[in-house]
């Protein structure tokens, strides 16, 4: 049998039931790293996390680890499939040492791990390359990190925050979370760094040290990175999630408190938001003028406290909350913010010059106005991402390929709402709950009602067909001609709809009596969502065909009155139904 | 070699990076660059005394003191650490978009 098969067998079984323990994790990865002879690139970057995470079993104490080690004798060298098994072994270890873990720092770290086996950053371009390195050495360095090393970290973070702040000035983010909250979250982490900064700096001494792999990385990423042209350079910041944030952001944080960490969380919210952010494309307009950060006093460790690894993480003392922070059931922390955004209201208006909030703010300077304006808006800002889970309860409630626009619809109308809500009258998340609960009504409403203009349409054309079908010399040849050419446009555009979609255009939207979802179901044995997507993906071509259409069946009908007046009919002309109107059924059934 | 002056160095830069944390805009583009010189000078100046050092008060002051020690170094004699901390400095502008 070929090597590491059994173990490959193991690892599948662990994404079954068996629960693979993040030492396990830790120890398969080591296991394969060594098996690959640590060539292979995607298993040297996992093993690089290994110290963040977990301290590795050995073979005694896991059955997979010890399979993996007594194939990874001899040959040394891996055939190319020994390899991929090896790395494939690895992501699957990764997904099912994922399962049930809950703190969002290690989930994301497990999935850079299994990202990087995928794909290692390593064989991309230079400067992915570079801050690749540093990540790695940052991450191997994490478990005997030296006070020196977590402060140099602490600079080259808020230095690659820095650049990718500026870079987010001169280019958009398009997708993802949206340009503004990708920047935001940059702020915010870097915000941490300097706090992190501020503390880690009086305990390190003035004194000179020989550079680590950590400084030769960082002496790598500086070159790279004025060789990089700007959008390549962002794009790769985005790509590793701005400089291995969150793993620097883990590796100078005790373990035990990372969980808690202002630090570890700004730099997981960045992370989510990084990995999202994929096109880019240069700002139409001037750069975005700089946020001005509030000061932030120096933090230093209290005296004759023993300043353990990663005591950067402070609280924030800054007054306005974290936006990201602010859960929806912090009742207290969201009153304090309504309060904020009415203070930022009158500041606002009191510095546009309105003469009530002039009088009301008089004893106030227009800087501490023009504080108060910002801090207002970033309450609003909280209050908003506060509310934002309720947007995604109700979007699941919402058929699937209408979620994206719902959630979309949704933020904007938390945003819209924000300024409405008075804290006295009802809780934020009653009110929002409300407020969404409404907006997805709405939308099915005029979803429906859209779906009743393309039928009561279509209906109202088949009826004419029928007439015509039947006979009907009492109407006047221009109303006859004018109908002929709409029953005509009927079925020409029920018989343009893809096939699959014709039976429950007929069924839904056409037949005299519409049979329920469940009877249709009962009758095709299609799923109910099934169903529902074909019924909106009909109607949407229908009701975008018959727009189209609305010139052509009008100038249609005009010209062929005007052929038949200037021909002096005077009877309706009999035409034999055209040749796609012949699979008519007999008694004037529709042609579907 | 060592040059004499590489602490002086080291503490200028030493001094640099801890202003940059509160100079805001200051360094903009500059901020990477002045992080790896930082790195740098702390190798090329591992083991030497510490001496004591005039530190001026802005980051480009700082810049601009080390950049006029750095020039007198022989750089056929350096180690290479040395003579990329020279590069790298020489390199820095301060100006927007200037890295």
């Amino acid at each position: 049998m070929s090597r590491f098969v059994r173990a490959a067998r193991l690892a599948a079984a662990g994404l079954g039931d068996d629960r693979v323990t993040l030492g396990e994790w830790a120890g398969t990865i080591l296991a394969c790293d060594q098996a690959a002879g640590g060539a292979d690139p995607g298993l040297r970057e996992a093993v690089a996390l290994v110290p963040l995470l977990a301290r590795p079993v050995d073979a005694s104490g896991s059955a997979l680890v010890r399979l993996i080690e007594a194939d990874a004798t001899v040959p040394s060298r891996l055939a190319d499939d020994e390899s991929r098994r090896l790395r494939m072994l690895g992501v699957q270890v990764t997904r099912a040492a994922a399962v049930g873990v809950d703190a969002a720092w290690v989930r994301r770290l497990l999935g850079q791990a299994e990202r990087s086996l995928l794909e290692p950053a390593t064989t991309r371009g230079h400067i992915d390359m570079a801050l690749q390195r540093y990540v790695m050495a940052v991450g191997s360095a994490a478990d005997a990190l030296r006070p020196e090393d977590a402060l140099v970290i602490c600079s080259m973070q808020r230095s690659l925050l820095h650049r990718g702040r500026l870079l987010l000035d001169e280019f958009e983010v398009v997708d993802g979370v949206g340009h503004d909250r990708t920047r935001d979250a940059v702020v915010a982490s870097q915000a941490a760094w300097d706090r992190a900064f501020d503390a880690w700096r009086p305990v390190v001494p003035h004194r000179p040290s020989t550079a680590t792999d950590i400084g030769r990385a960082i002496v790598a990423v500086q070159m790279a990175a004025r060789e990089a042209d700007p959008q390549g350079l962002l794009q790769a910041l985005l790509r590793g999630g701005l400089g291995g944030n969150l793993v620097a952001a883990s590796a100078v944080t005790p373990h035990l408190v990372r969980a808690g960490s202002l630090l570890v969380r700004s730099a997981v919210t960045l992370a989510e938001r990084a990995d999202l952010a994929v096109t880019l494309r240069p700002r139409p307009v001037g750069p975005r003028e700089s946020v001005a950060l509030a000061p932030v006093p120096p933090v230093r460790p209290a005296r004759n406290v023993a300043v353990p690894a990663g005591d950067g993480v402070v609280k924030p003392p800054a007054k306005v909350p974290d936006p990201d922070a602010v859960s929806l059931g912090d009742v207290a922390a969201l009153r304090t913010l309504a309060g904020q955004r009415d203070a930022g209201v009158l500041a606002e208006a009191a510095l546009r010059g309105d003469p009530e909030a002039s009088r009301i703010a008089r004893a106030a300077s227009r800087g501490d106005l023009e504080q108060l304006a910002e801090r207002g808006r970033m309450a609003r800002a909280a209050i908003v991402q506060a509310g934002s889970p309720i947007v995604f309860h109700w979007s699941r409630k919402v058929p699937p390929r209408a979620r994206e626009e719902f959630v979309a619809a949704g933020l904007l109308r938390l945003t819209e709402i924000a300024p409405l809500w008075d804290p006295d009258r009802a809780r934020w998340s009653t009110f929002a709950y409300s407020q969404l609960d409404f907006l997805r009504r709405d939308e099915a409403k005029r979803k429906a009602e859209d779906r009743e203009v393309v039928s009561d349409t279509m209906v109202r054309q088949v009826d004419q067909e029928r007439t015509l079908a039947a006979g009907d010399g009492g109407r006047g040849v221009e109303e006859q001609v004018m109908r002929r050419l709409g029953n005509e446009e009927a079925i020409r555009l029920i018989e343009s709809l893809p096939e699959e979609l014709r039976d429950i255009a007929q069924a839904r939207l056409i037949a005299a009596t519409r049979p329920s979802r469940a009877q249709l179901t009962a009758s095709t044995g299609q799923s109910r969502h099934v169903l529902e997507r074909d019924e909106d993906r009909a109607t949407g071509l229908l009701r975008e065909r018959l727009g189209r259409g609305a010139e052509g069946p009008q100038e249609l009908s005009l010209r062929g009155m005007a052929l038949l007046l200037s021909e002096s009919l005077r009877e309706v002309p009999r035409c034999p139904p055209p040749a796609s109107s012949s699979r008519r059924p007999g008694g004037g059934g529709p042609a579907l | 070699m060592r040059p004499d002056d590489a602490f002086a160095v080291f503490r200028l830069l030493d001094h640099a990076n801890d202003l940059m944390a509160h100079a805001g805009e200051v360094c903009d583009w500059a901020a990477l660059d002045v992080v790896a010189a930082w790195v740098l000078a702390g190798d090329v100046a591992a083991g030497s005394a510490s001496v004591p050092v005039e530190l001026p008060s802005s980051v480009e002051g700082c810049l601009d003191a080390a950049v006029q020690r750095v020039m007198e170094w022989d750089t056929g004699t350096l180690a290479p650490s040395a003579r990329a901390l020279v590069d790298v400095l020489l390199a820095v502008d301060l100006g927007v978009g200037g890295a």
